[in-house]
């Protein structure tokens, strides 16, 4: 396989570079918006509507756009695109826009969004640059899903509306900010001793093969 | 005045690790006694039992944790209980359960508590950062900060017959506080025989004295910790009642209640939380007794020596930066960096007397 198939640019977003659990970035609603499924999934769908949309628009003028001034015009292409997505929203999803609030206009600020206009789209072509963008913001959801997941069913026992555990038993801490921080480093932490898992194993598969191919 | 140097965990010293542990152990077990004792005078054969259910289930629960994350990496069958061993997950679930209060007992939502809470303890306390000996915080209070925060409304002491509710340092913060303690409490000497309420090893005063001494014998804990930390207590609590009315009974009540005795005799004195040397032992017991002291009269919680202990062990590797490599050349120094310090709680209580 290529190193810049498409395929490959689309996997790195979700695995690879996650986001949220790789490189941190857009740590801001991943804490503070996780409180529920449902939440995890208007912002993770907001932002790759964002994330794909800019990343389109910016490898289209990446050749006009003068290398000085481009951060500013990237943060007006992002800053636009978002407050479409908030007129949108208070427009067909009103209840999803009460719970989330403050945090739709935080997504101009999202750094995921600005990092992958300045370190993909900028240098790469428009369907590449899409391609990334889809990648990149499905990795994000993931993420959200993962920790509002666990946040959601440890603070509160339900699930979108359904209880599996008994309000007895449930622990509210997991519904505040310090839930949000023992989530987030418990599944990072989970995500890592799996990538090193795989890496020792593929160490010992080679080192094997090598030991083969030196007996014969 | 001399300071000896010895670095935790004693390798040069006469007693090793596994000696501290198991004197810690039984020092452990003679308070768990006499406090289930206790509870048995307080509320009958319920409260008993319920202590023995709390200290089972922490401990319990401490081991397993213990058990599965070294089986999860991967531990050979012959080294699995050694490693178990040598993290001492039974210690940190008897501190633990020795925290904790014993809750409603009509319903048993608080061993729900324990259960999760040495989770919290065994895991992030201590697990996470690579087991005994590299933690950086207290595991029990770790898990014990956890229940307060998770469970704040489970946490609660049952009354017992003839006695106004709140604990001792709940009643200190309405106004009249220290009147009000002294009258409901005989003078503090239902204070000293533990007639009050409390968490389970809190309020067995004498027990916890005859363990320190103990274990000051046995060479397992540094008298210096738990001495300086109570005797600063009893400093600035001179200097916050020479505010008002003087009075040494609030000395008395501040030592003797709450969790200060059991907090500086099992939980400061943990081997690897610890400064490295005499000097850095004393600084470190006197930041623990201003920020104890500055939780339990100015803030809105009315304990705090587990928030302190979490605090002051983050300072610890400052205090081992700044008492580094110190010889028992310029004792004069020694002696004028810990005069410094408590000059500075001092001037803190003083201070905030006027916020």
């Amino acid at each position: 396989m290529k190193t810049n198939s498409l395929f490959n640019i689309f996997t790195t977003g979700i695995f690879k570079e996650n986001p949220i659990f790789v490189l941190f970035l857009g740590m801001c609603p991943a804490l503070g918006v996780t409180t529920s499924v449902t939440n995890a999934i208007g912002m993770g769908v907001g932002v790759i509507f964002v994330l794909l949309m800019s990343n389109v628009i910016i490898s289209l003028i990446r050749n006009i756009v003068m290398e000085e001034i481009r951060i500013p015009v990237f943060i007006v292409i992002i800053a636009s695109l978002v407050t479409l997505l908030e007129m949108f929203m208070k427009a067909y999803t009103l209840d999803l826009y009460n719970s989330m609030k403050v945090f739709i206009p935080l997504i101009t600020v999202n750094c995921i969004i600005l990092g992958r206009a300045e370190a993909f789209a900028s240098k790469n072509g428009p369907v590449k640059s899409a391609v990334d963008g889809v990648g990149m913001g499905i990795g994000f959801m993931i993420g959200l899903l993962a920790i509002s997941f666990f946040r959601e069913l440890l603070g509160t026992g339900a699930i979108m509306g359904v209880q599996i555990i008994p309000v007895a038993f449930t622990i509210p801490i997991f519904t505040t900010a310090v839930g949000a921080f023992l989530t987030l480093g418990v599944l990072t932490g989970v995500m890592m001793v799996y990538q090193n898992y795989k890496k020792d194993n593929k160490e010992k598969l080679e080192k094997a093969q090598e030991a083969k191919s030196e007996v014969a | 005045m001399k300071f000896k140097y010895s670095v935790s965990p004693n390798y040069h010293s006469s007693v090793d690790t596994k000696q501290i542990m198991s004197s810690v152990t039984k020092a452990l077990i003679f308070v768990s006694l006499f406090s289930i004792v206790l509870q048995y005078n307080l509320y009958g054969m319920a409260g008993s039992i319920r202590a023995i259910l709390i200290l089972a289930v922490a401990m319990i629960t401490t081991t397993a944790v213990d058990y599965i994350y070294w089986k999860l990496r991967k531990t050979s069958k012959d080294e699995l209980s050694k490693k178990v061993n040598q993290n001492v997950p039974i210690i940190t679930g008897m501190i633990l359960a020795l925290t904790l209060p014993l809750g409603d007992l009509a319903s048993y939502e608080i061993l729900y508590v324990t259960f999760i809470s040495a989770i919290a303890a065994e895991l992030f306390g201590k697990l996470i950062y690579g087991g005994f000996g590299y933690n950086i915080f207290n595991p029990a209070g770790v898990g014990r900060a956890f229940a307060l925060l998770a469970f704040g409304k489970q946490l609660v002491i049952p009354a017992i017959d003839g006695l106004a509710s709140a604990s001792p340092l709940a009643t200190m913060q309405g106004e009249n506080g220290l009147t009000e303690v002294l009258n409901t409490f005989n003078n503090y000497s239902s204070l000293i025989f533990g007639v009050h309420q409390g968490a389970l090893g809190e309020t067995v005063v004498i027990a916890l004295i005859i363990a320190a001494v103990y274990l000051v014998i046995k060479q397992a804990i540094d008298w210096v910790i738990p001495v300086c930390a109570i005797g600063t207590i009893a400093l600035l609590a001179i200097v916050d009642s020479a505010f008002g009315t003087f009075s040494l009974d609030f000395i008395m009540v501040h030592v003797l209640s709450g969790g200060l005795i059991f907090g500086a005799v099992f939980m400061l004195t943990d081997p690897v939380t610890n400064p490295l040397n005499r000097q850095g032992k004393i600084i470190y017991a006197i930041i623990f007794a201003l920020i104890t002291f500055l939780i339990r009269t100015k803030a809105s919680l009315p304990e705090g020596v587990v928030f302190a202990i979490l605090i002051v062990n983050m300072l610890v590797p400052m205090i081992d930066k700044l008492t580094a490599n110190v010889t028992n050349e310029g004792t004069g120094k020694k002696v004028l960096s810990i005069v410094v310090t408590l000059g500075i709680a001092v001037l803190m209580t003083v201070l905030f007397q006027f916020v």
